[in-house]
């Protein structure tokens, strides 16, 4: 009967984007379908890891009932506007830009193939996108008056997310969403393996009809409790391990807060800088097999300057795979739990959102929940392979022959089958829209799908393109470079330049004028100290 | 290899179609030319019914870069911004709308929920589109001056499919496509199983890199020359012929213009109502296992009234069912050669302008050929089934019991499996935005795809909502009353009434205000003529 009681364990940013989720879509408009419990477990808390979110983000917030100024005030937050990939096809200073705003033509899109048929003057991103420029002036998506840029530049956010957590507990319990700060004591299994209960330290049992595993890479109700298999895919992605260094703006700050996340490959992976309103956040994401702990801190130093000789450092592990069956029974593993990757497209925070905002387009009505598990798994599986195969592309097209890492990731066996067959059939064709719809390309293997011997769905993985689609898969193509071989034998080499679509040119040309500076949008919208400016000195 | 010629055989809207949007696209500047042509039959009568379309439409009129009035004048086009679905729940009268806008709440949508949890006082379709009431009301969804009034009304159009073809005729070849007007006589097929060229009456011997079937249901190429198979899909659809009468305005006008396609079901099928600018068109379509043809006859002149009489009806039979493979080697079919789905939801024209779009996307510009086919036919077979499935949707909710033909569209076999899971599973759930995603639901079979004798890619058809998206779905589950126990049960016998939004309730505040009736804008902005109206004719 409705409401429905649900209790989430785990009382990292992951439990409370569940919590918000869940009570933004099943209790509004005067329905009330569910009973929220949260189990906030007091264990270690992470603090001042920096996070970066996709532009769907917004729309998470939306559904969670979350003001957007009010979070970015709270968390430390700063704008993203694209990602920049840095010495991926080349260790030779060369970088391209995922901008979130991609322009198209209309009726016909045909900015892809013009490209290909240019000289590649200009890189692809540039001639479809207004942000790579916008960021590399590090202007703000927002003007300091009202906006009148024409349509929206598209954003998400760089974020404390220790800070965007405590946040979103507040509004949680606010609305009235139920915590306790406990330690989980014991589980209370029922006799057809469903959870019945769960014991708390201090001895209160909490009854609940639907239980989220929201305790991170220990699983402690999935994992743990019930023994739901992990599936691993190292294969693919062979990072492993991150070390993280937070180099607050009072040590350090270059002069301007960049509206972009970074991405620079090093020897063994590569170091994500997200900068926040008081420091940036640093992490090399690196594989263990080709880099010891020790030489991963040098390497970072490094990478960061002089003055990141004596900030700290801390190295923590990670393993990119998925829990086999995300819902079995009554418990459902949500946040890292469930599913783990490196963290170069940035996706954490976007499968726990999805993840929650599935489980509440499957809340269960009636007594049967068996099909909506069903579904929920077999989605939230489509969704990590196409991000696994995504992350993976990224890797698979370098041409750097540098380091161990770079050599082994262009193997054929550390690309994924699905991946193979893209790429084979896009030499064949460029990327276009409908290859986005039905993923089956020929010479794919049908693989099953791992199964825990939970009955479910032993059906390969469909890559539905909900997260990416072409015009994604162009700028990461194109910007490692792919097809130049083809191009030159079908088209000749003697090719006219490369042309910026109209519309890009003149919103560049105005960008100066109408956009301030990002850092001066922070201090002036949330008060960010004025941090002197130092030159960075690398050894 | 890159292909350069392009030969399309048949002069149909198919042909025209393929002709017209190959030309606006492959010779777009900067690309390489392409030369194309079309050999049109003087022997070969065109099928020429009246064409109902969907708002896909839209797509390649842009990119051949049509003017929206230019083509009403052309086509004596109509606006179509619904369907409405009369007797196919229980026969005794009641409607409902599958209309093309669609109105939902952000950032969560409940726009369904609020009807599913309400009692049902006002129909689905309603509360979330603004279109049923302004159908009713035989209104435009523009004004005659054309302004600005807010969000644009989704619709596509009612026309004359063989002055389309005309008109799409006129473009492509002002445009260098070049016009044989001949008749194929031979087939002339190359060492490695492609088709060389074609031979016609005159004399002349057509050579191309590819070859376009659009000979309709004779299939030339595809079928009688390459031989690739049919694979008939006659299981889930019962109907199997369309009984057609067209009568002008000159002789019964009823004094309004339709602004959708009315789809009323019969004791042994449906009839379709499609208005022109100059005439009404009726078909009956059903199956001639369950009435023949005089009793046909006779029913659809019944339901059309005396004003039919001394007009002639034409009978067009068909069968339902898709090509194996519609591209292999260098041949590729589009249109009724390629595959066929009764027009219960105007889809014919649509599959013909999707294979032109598909086949600009994988044109041989240098790759592997081959595997631009395994993925065109891929995408076209996936799309059929998707159409398949919808249109078998129509049929199996009914709780009609009152024929024989209602009482076996009920049948289990009659439903095919992909659509029992669906239906399964949306008695657990109603049905939700992930569903239309990956379509593979609990307890479907993996049952392969049939191969036509072929090799290639027999793994299942998936479901992309391609076209049918929730919107759809919705509108035809909730239209034939799907969910009403499963409803009590969840949320309890209790509801409060149905409610209409209030931004639907502004929408039709303005259509008052603003629009015109559908005549009156036909009249003022395209030049429709004026008409004596005949109370017998409503």
């Amino acid at each position: 009967m409705l409401p429905r009681k649900i209790l989430i364990v785990g009382g990292d940013v992951e439990a409370w984007i569940t919590a918000a989720h869940l009570d933004g879509v099943l209790n509004r408009d005067g329905r009330r379908f569910a009973d929220i419990a949260v189990l906030d477990l007091p264990g270690e808390r992470r603090t001042g890891a920096g996070e970066s979110t996709l532009a769907s983000f917004n729309h998470a917030l939306a559904v969670m009932g979350v003001d957007q100024s009010e979070f970015v005030r709270r968390s430390d937050g700063t704008f993203k506007q694209s990602t920049k990939y840095t010495n991926w096809l080349h260790a030779d200073g060369r970088s391209f830009h995922q901008p979130f705003g991609l322009e198209r033509t209309t009726p016909v899109d045909t900015v892809g193939r013009r490209w290909l048929r240019s000289n590649r003057s200009v890189p692809f991103a540039e001639t479809v996108s207004v942000q790579p420029g916008l960021c590399e002036m590090n202007l703000a998506p927002k003007m300091t008056g009202p906006w009148d840029f024409g349509p929206p530049l598209p954003h998400g956010y760089h974020l404390d997310e220790a800070k965007f957590a405590d946040h979103l507990r507040e509004v949680c319990v606010a609305r009235g969403v139920t915590r306790y700060a406990e330690d989980l004591a014991s589980v209370d299994l029922a006799e057809n393996d469903n959870i019945a209960a769960i014991l708390t330290a201090s001895g209160m049992r909490l009854e609940a009809d639907l239980f989220v595993d929201c305790s991170g890479a220990q699983a402690l109700l999935s994992g743990k409790e019930l023994g739901v298999e992990w599936y691993d895919c190292s294969q693919w992605l062979l990072c492993d391990r991150v070390t993280t260094m937070q180099v607050p703006y009072e040590r350090f700050y270059p002069g301007y807060v960049r509206p972009y996340t970074t991405a620079t490959a090093l020897s063994a992976g590569w170091v994500l800088e997200i900068p926040l309103r008081d420091r940036c956040s640093l992490r090399y994401v690196h594989c263990s097999d080709y880099l010891d702990r020790a030489a991963a801190e040098t390497e970072l130093r490094g990478f960061e300057g002089r003055h990141a000789a004596s900030l700290d450092v801390e190295t923590s592990g990670f393993k990119s795979g998925r829990r086999v069956n995300a819902w079995v029974g009554n418990c459902i593993a949500i946040g890292n739990s469930a599913a783990m990757t490196d963290p170069l497209v940035s996706t954490h925070l976007y499968m726990c959102s999805l993840a929650a905002a599935m489980l509440a387009e499957h809340f269960p009505l009636g007594d049967e929940s068996a099909p909506l598990a069903f579904r929920f798994n077999r989605i939230m599986a489509n969704r990590f392979h196409e991000i696994v195969d995504f992350i993976n592309l990224h890797y698979c097209l370098t041409q750097r022959s540098d380091s161990d890492f770079w050599i082994e990731v262009q193997k054929r066996d550390r690309v994924s089958d699905r991946l193979q067959a893209k790429l084979e059939f896009w030499r064949d064709k460029p990327p276009s829209r409908s290859d986005f719809e039905d993923q089956f390309f020929p010479g794919q293997t049908e693989e099953p799908l791992p199964s825990s011997g939970v009955q479910g769905d032993y059906r390969n993985a469909i890559d539905t393109a909900a997260l990416w689609g072409y015009e994604n898969y162009e700028v990461l193509l194109y910007g490692m470079d792919f097809l130049r071989d083809e191009c030159d034998e079908r088209f000749g080499k003697n090719r006219p330049d490369s042309q910026i679509l109209g519309t890009v040119v003149q919103r560049l040309n105005t960008a100066r004028n109408k956009l301030p500076s990002h850092d001066l949008w922070l201090k002036q919208a949330f008060g960010m100290p004025d941090y002197p400016a130092s030159k960075r000195v690398v050894n | 290899m890159a292909a350069k010629r392009i030969v399309i055989i048949g002069g149909g809207s198919s042909g025209w179609m393929s002709a017209a949007y190959l030309d606006a696209v492959l010779n777009a500047e900067g690309r390489q030319p392409v030369e194309i042509g079309l050999i049109e039959s003087p022997d070969v009568p065109r099928i020429g019914v009246g064409e109902a379309t969907i708002p896909s439409i839209n797509h390649i009129l842009a990119a051949i870069g049509i003017d929206e009035i230019e083509f009403l004048r052309r086509v004596d086009g109509t606006y179509k911004q619904a369907i409405k679905y009369v007797n196919w729940l229980d026969g005794k009268g009641e409607g409902y709308y599958h209309a093309f806008g669609r109105y939902r709440t952000a950032p969560v949508d409940t726009s369904t929920l609020d009807w599913l949890t309400s009692d049902r006082s006002i129909p689905f379709s309603e509360t979330i589109s603004a279109q049923p009431v302004i159908c009713e009301s035989c209104l435009a969804p523009k004004t005659i001056d054309l302004r600005d009034i807010g969000a644009r009304f989704t619709y596509a159009y009612h026309m004359n499919a063989l002055k389309f073809a005309d008109y799409l005729c006129e473009i492509a070849t002002g445009r260098g496509v070049r016009h044989y007007r001949d008749h194929v006589t031979d087939i002339e097929m190359a060492e490695n199983g492609d088709i060389a060229a074609v031979n016609t009456r005159s004399g002349g011997r057509i050579e191309a890199d590819l070859f376009v079937d659009c000979t309709g249901f004779a299939a030339l190429l595809i079928e009688k020359k390459l031989g690739v198979g049919w694979i008939d899909c006659s299981q889930w659809q019962l109907c199997n012929r369309a009984l057609t009468i067209q009568i002008p305005y000159e002789r019964s006008y009823p004094g309004y213009v339709r602004p959708n396609t009315l789809a009323t079901a019969v004791s042994a099928g449906w009839i379709w109502e499609i208005p022109l600018q100059n005439r009404r068109a009726w078909g009956y379509v059903h199956g001639k296992e369950f009435i023949s043809e005089d009793d046909a006859e006779k029913e659809l002149r019944a339901f059309i009234g005396p004003i039919s009489d001394g007009i002639p009806a034409r009978l067009v039979p068909y069968k339902v069912g898709h090509r194996a493979k519609s591209w292999v080697n260098n041949c590729i079919a589009i249109g009724l050669s390629a595959g066929f789905i009764e027009p219960l939801e105007s889809t014919g024209l649509y599959l013909s302008d999707l294979a032109a779009v598909m086949l600009t996307e994988h044109f041989p510009e240098g790759g592997d050929r081959n595997r631009m086919a395994f993925r065109f036919n891929r995408i076209m077979a996936n799309r059929f089934y998707e159409i398949l499935d919808f249109i078998n949707l129509h049929y199996c909710l009914t709780r009609r019991n009152d024929t024989e033909f209602w009482r076996e569209a009920q049948q289990p076999e009659r439903i095919n499996d992909r659509l029992k899971a669906k239906l399964e599973f949306w008695r657990v759930k109603p049905p939700s935005l992930a569903d239309f995603e990956d379509q593979w639901f609990p307890g479907q079979p993996d049952r392969p795809l049939p191969d036509g004798g072929l090799p290639g890619d027999h793994r299942s058809a998936i479901d992309t909502a391609g076209i049918f998206t929730l919107s759809s779905y919705e509108a035809i589950l909730y239209g034939m009353d799907f969910l009403r126990e499963e409803c009590d049960r969840w949320f309890g016998k209790d509801r409060p009434p149905s409610r209409v939004p209030p931004n639907i309730a502004r929408r039709l505040q303005m259509a008052a205000n603003e629009l015109p009736t559908h005549e009156k804008w036909l009249r003022q902005v395209i030049g429709m003529p004026e008409y004596q109206v005949q109370e017998s004719a409503r």
